[in-house]
């Protein structure tokens, strides 16, 4: 039973900040937007993975891998937190520097699913590309709200929780993500088993989201 | 499981293990500098009030100093001249003048006794001897009863007797804010009816002045005291933070409520 709790988790886990959003009384603040849209689309594409996975053998035979929707899973989220950090930056050049490296990391996806790996497949890199993207946006963004901050209020600062959820979160998996092709096939056991420290920094990240709405909403 | 393999997995959770601390050293070394920052912030803060304070303090103290000196002058130099001048001018006999000048005078007379009469109530106003001798409430009562003296004004005065606290420097302040507060209640909002009341209880003297003209609001106070000309509500100002009190304007219908609460015996409000 707690087993299945914790093989779902990646579907019933970012139901908290949805939640959250349902009782949020400040719905149309751009941090809380970006949230919610991260969250719907997390929930759609992490329940069609976690659907797929556990009853594959009732799937045709065409789409009996979740990989696809973890890889397109890491592309939304990618780009969804890029554009609210490129949205909080607070100077032009830093914007231009997050937008560069937006485009950047498009190319390389594009080049990677035409050239490198197939879509079907977990792509270590594109996992990977996420989480030294998102690193490079959420550390400044944390650093900023810390200079920028003069009473003691950062707890209540909705982006101070999604960049410190980002942040640890990405900073956590990215030697999972960068190893994880790897590990499936060296040691299946270990790969599954590592895959669930992984459920628990999500689980982790998805109540920052949900503390960042409940803020917003104060 | 060859080599490289436990390499991969050993590389894996080695990473995982490093990102951890050093996130977690990044976030912490953040949270202690703003925390550092944030004490910083609040000593400097405190230093800046006590700083305040000690002004407000000496600027209030060099006034009553200066109140002192005017009165005593004002009573030795002034009054001892006019008194002088009227023991001459006694000495002029009325059965020698005539008519006009008898008049003139008796009028000279009048006046002079009204000047010295003046300059003594001025000088008692200055002075706070009462005060000093026989504590705030009789200070109130005397003060109460000049400036109510021969006017319309109906006075209502219950002051609580169990405060006997001689501590003049703070009561001379308390004193002076009742002195600002009743001069510009009769200046400015003209009642026929103001009723004072006082209340010693738990360390904390309150007084409130209640009086039925046109008077302030705790928000007209607030509008009108940063104001260049509002120097009176400024000063009252001064003295409730110097006396680390509280002063409150309200209404109640038709009547205007002024109650300032002042701390005695180290108690904070």
């Amino acid at each position: 039973m707690l087993r299945n709790i914790f093989d779902w988790s990646e579907v019933w886990a970012p139901v908290i900040p949805l939640f959250a959003y349902l009782l949020c009384k400040n719905k149309g603040e751009t941090g809380v937007i970006f949230v919610f849209t991260y969250t719907v689309i997390a929930i759609i594409l992490n329940g069609l993975a976690d659907v797929v996975w556990h009853f594959n053998h009732l799937m045709p035979s065409w789409i009996q891998s979740n990989n696809v929707f973890y890889n397109i899973h890491s592309i939304m989220r990618c780009s969804i937190f890029s554009l609210l950090f490129i949205k909080q930056a607070d100077d032009s050049m830093k914007k231009r520097i997050y937008r560069f490296l937006l485009c950047l990391y498009f190319l390389f996806v594009i080049i990677n699913f035409t050239t490198i790996q197939s879509i079907l497949f977990f792509s270590s890199y594109i996992f990977s590309a996420e989480g030294i993207l998102l690193l490079i946006m959420s550390l400044p963004c944390i650093w900023q709200i810390f200079i920028n901050e003069t009473s003691p209020s950062i707890r209540h600062q909705p982006l101070f929780w999604i960049a410190t959820g980002i942040c640890i979160y990405e900073a956590i998996n990215f030697f999972i993500f960068l190893f994880y092709s790897s590990l499936i096939k060296i040691d299946e056991y270990f790969a599954v088993h590592i895959w669930d420290i992984h459920n628990v920094f999500y689980i982790f990240f998805c109540l920052c989201l949900a503390r960042a709405i409940y803020e917003s909403g104060r | 499981m060859n080599q490289v393999d436990n390499h991969i997995t050993l590389l894996v959770l080695i990473g995982m293990a490093g990102m951890l601390i050093l996130v977690t050293g990044f976030l912490l070394s953040l949270v202690y500098a703003q925390r550092k920052r944030s004490q910083h912030q609040y000593e400097m803060q405190a230093l800046k009030e006590i700083q305040q304070n000690q002004l407000i303090e000496a600027a209030v103290r060099s006034e009553e100093t200066e109140r002192h000196r005017i009165a005593e002058q004002l009573h030795d130099e002034v009054g001892a001249i006019l008194s002088a001048t009227k023991l001459h001018f006694l000495g002029i006999k009325p059965e020698h003048l005539n008519e006009r000048d008898l008049q003139l005078h008796t009028k000279s007379k009048e006046l002079l006794d009204d000047a010295i009469q003046k300059v003594r109530t001025i000088a008692h106003n200055l002075h706070s001897n009462i005060l000093k001798e026989f504590g705030l409430n009789e200070a109130i009562r005397h003060f109460m009863k000049k400036i109510t003296d021969g006017s319309m004004i109906t006075t209502h005065l219950n002051l609580d007797d169990g405060y006997d606290i001689k501590e003049s420097e703070d009561d001379i302040s308390a004193y002076r804010l009742f002195q600002e507060l009743l001069n510009n209640i009769l200046k400015h909002a003209e009642p026929s009816e103001v009723k004072v009341e006082s209340r010693f209880k738990e360390n904390i003297l309150s007084i409130s002045i209640t009086h039925n003209g046109n008077g302030l609001t705790q928000e007209d106070f607030e509008a009108l005291r940063y104001k260049t000309e509002g120097l009176g509500l400024r000063n009252i100002q001064n003295r409730v933070i110097l006396l680390k009190g509280l002063v409150t304007f309200s209404r109640q219908g038709n009547s205007y409520s002024i109650i300032f609460r002042i701390p005695k015996n180290n108690t904070t409000l």
